[in-house]
């Protein structure tokens, strides 16, 4: 009788098991069906940046390091601190060999900019000259003196 | 390019076909399963090692490597041909406990592949998702690749400190080196690359945990691990995000497969065995940092049995000669990084021993790391709201299939328990001591380590349990 019931809950137990597990993935492929988006098949956020920078890709020597300011280096910014963490390191990665460091230090800075007051006000405070635009709030500059 | 993406990796699933075909015990045609399944991991894992020393004497993608890794290739084959008698008279190693599969093992196969088609069916539609992987992937482990395949003989600028920390140039290279390898070969960057290898290492885990159980306990033992482990949400997703932890449960979990086997004897190990275990092992640490802990407790534990069994040095000194060519490959690319190239690891880079010790002595660091612990265990397998947890349901399974006082010989098993405890522990202390913010550290990084511990841990675990098969045949059929 003992080993009969032991049996019968083994048997349970293992069913259960499986229909937790088959549940579980089934869930979980139905949770990505519904997330399922076919315009990323072409357009995802990693190859839409990388598309915006395609033209500096054009433009800058294969090697060497180069500036980046971003709206977060002005004063009185207050926006997402992930998003533009994010822009910047989807911008190294877009440029990669070239190593981005962020700051106007270097000869050739790279400017990420949501909106054209922006860009005036960082070639102010960090003075540095438009050498091009390439669209979408991204833009080559130089250091305007010694 | 799916189709040519996969032809990139036939020559490294060839190389560790035939590494581990020579190195196991008895004839090429034993237990092929496994081999065939340890095969998809450490074939790209030795050619990941050799492309990234090759690359630091010539440049990346230069035709010179094709001849080193074809000429391995060739010199591998040849071994395997001229040693073909010798391995078919060879004692193959015994079966352990393993049973011929029955009709209910055959049931539960079935199982296994209906979710591990909805596993597959998953995986790819993430990856269509996200081409670049998550964001760890394409900020640290491709990003990286990139640098291989376009740097040129400058590759190597990705090692100034210039570049952003979270870049992680001193992350170890098995995953990046893979992908800039596979790139080489076909000629061109495609995201492909990262997809399938890391489908091969998922494809790979699954296949270890499945047959490694299958050819050591029963084939039912292995497929209802196999399927706990492919019905994880956790398991899809780090596959196809294209990190480095399912390659690194990878080789924890092939790695303890091998240390319970060398530790289950106080004889002498098949050289063979040993070799495995260390190539395992070391790769783990060529895959991750964590894999460096893992490789350190690993020699540690190995030491520390035959030290118990009263092993005399002269049979510690034959184990280590068993030891040391498995780790050579993985250990030599290992150094060079961290000892030449590398910045500091940001976890240690600045730390003095009077901030560890502050850190330590803080008892709401304890108490913060626990409940964001105890919250991943409690979201395990689920995903955005689809709450449906297995842990009840294996920990009820478990104690019913809890076997009898000494139908099983623990001294294996418990060592390599003890080895993923340790590992466990050795997790908790980086963060108590983490310079970084502890909240972000534990938010960004619990579930993918408690991941870390799922497949070796179901391993073990299933290992030690009874087999199911019992349990889906009539008593009476089976008296």
């Amino acid at each position: 009788m003992i080993h009969k019931t032991l049996h019968l809950a083994r048997l349970l137990a293992t069913v259960a098991l499986l229909v937790s597990a088959f549940a579980s993935a089934a869930m979980y492929l139905l949770a990505q069906r519904a997330a399922w988006n076919p315009i990323n098949l072409s357009a995802d956020p990693v190859t839409n940046w990388e598309a915006r920078c395609e033209g500096l890709r054009q433009d800058l020597p294969n090697h060497g390091s180069f500036g980046y300011v971003s709206d977060w280096d002005l004063p009185g910014w207050s926006g997402s601190t992930s998003d533009m963490d994010n822009e910047y390191r989807l911008t190294q990665y877009a440029l990669v060999p070239r190593i981005i460091v962020r700051g106007a230090q270097q000869p050739q800075v790279i400017g990420n900019f949501s909106r054209e007051e922006d860009l005036r006000a960082a070639q102010e405070r960090f003075g540095l000259r438009l050498v091009r635009s390439y669209g979408l709030g991204i833009y080559l500059l130089e250091r305007a003196g010694p | 390019m799916i189709v040519p993406a996969t032809f990139a990796f036939i020559p490294p699933f060839f190389i560790g076909l035939i590494t581990v075909l020579l190195a196991w015990p008895g004839p090429y045609r034993r237990d092929l399963p496994f081999k065939i399944a340890l095969a998809l991991g450490i074939g790209p894992g030795i050619v990941s090692c050799l492309y990234f020393l090759y690359s630091l004497v010539l440049r990346p993608r230069s035709r010179p490597y094709w001849l080193l890794e074809g000429g391995l290739l060739a010199g591998l084959l040849l071994a395997a041909w001229l040693l073909r008698g010798l391995k078919n008279r060879e004692a193959s190693l015994s079966s352990g406990l393993a049973d011929p599969p029955n009709r209910s093992s055959y049931l539960l196969l079935g199982v296994f592949g209906f979710i591990a088609v909805i596993a597959a069916a998953s995986f790819i539609l993430q990856s269509f998702m996200q081409p670049h992987g998550i964001q760890d992937a394409w900020n640290i482990w491709n990003m990286r690749a990139r640098f291989m395949f376009r740097g040129g003989p400058g590759w190597t600028d990705l090692f100034t400190p210039a570049l952003y920390w979270l870049n992680h140039p001193d992350y170890p290279f098995l995953v990046t080196a893979g992908a800039a390898r596979a790139w080489h070969l076909l000629g061109q960057e495609t995201t492909a690359i990262p997809a399938v290898q890391a489908a091969l290492y998922a494809a790979g885990l699954t296949g270890v945990l499945l047959t490694g159980l299958g050819s050591r306990h029963s084939w039912g033992q292995g497929t209802l691990a196999g399927t706990l482990l492919a019905s994880s949400a956790w398991f899809v997703l780090f596959g196809a995000w294209q990190i480095a932890d399912v390659p690194l449960t990878f080789f924890y979990t092939s790695a303890l497969f091998f240390l319970v086997l060398v530790l289950s004897d106080t004889a002498p190990t098949h050289p063979g065995l040993l070799f495995l275990l260390a190539l395992t092992g070391g790769l783990a640490a060529w895959t991750k940092n964590e894999g460096i802990l893992f490789a350190l407790l690993l020699g540690a534990i190995w030491f520390l049995a035959r030290l118990a069994a009263r092993s005399s040095p002269r049979v510690l000194l034959r184990e280590l000669a068993g030891l040391l060519p498995g780790l050579f490959l993985p250990i030599l690319a290992l150094l060079i990084l961290k000892l030449v190239l590398a910045p500091a690891s940001d976890l240690f880079a600045g730390q003095s021993g009077s901030s560890i010790a502050a850190r330590l002595a803080d008892p709401a660091r304890y108490t913060l790391t626990l409940e964001y612990l105890w919250h991943s265990v409690q979201t395990f397998s689920t995903f955005k709201g689809w709450s449906l947890t297995i842990l009840p349901f294996l920990a009820v399974y478990a104690l019913l299939h809890w076997p009898a006082r000494g139908e099983r010989a623990l001294r294996g098993l418990a060592y390599a328990a003890a080895c993923l405890f340790l590992l466990a522990l050795g997790y908790f202390a980086i963060y108590l001591i983490t310079p970084h913010d502890l909240v972000w550290h534990l938010r960004t990084s619990t579930n993918r380590l408690l991941f870390h511990l799922y497949p070796p841990g179901l391993l073990l675990l299933f290992w030690f349990l009874r087999q199911p098969e019992a349990a889906l045949t009539n008593p009476q059929e089976r008296t």
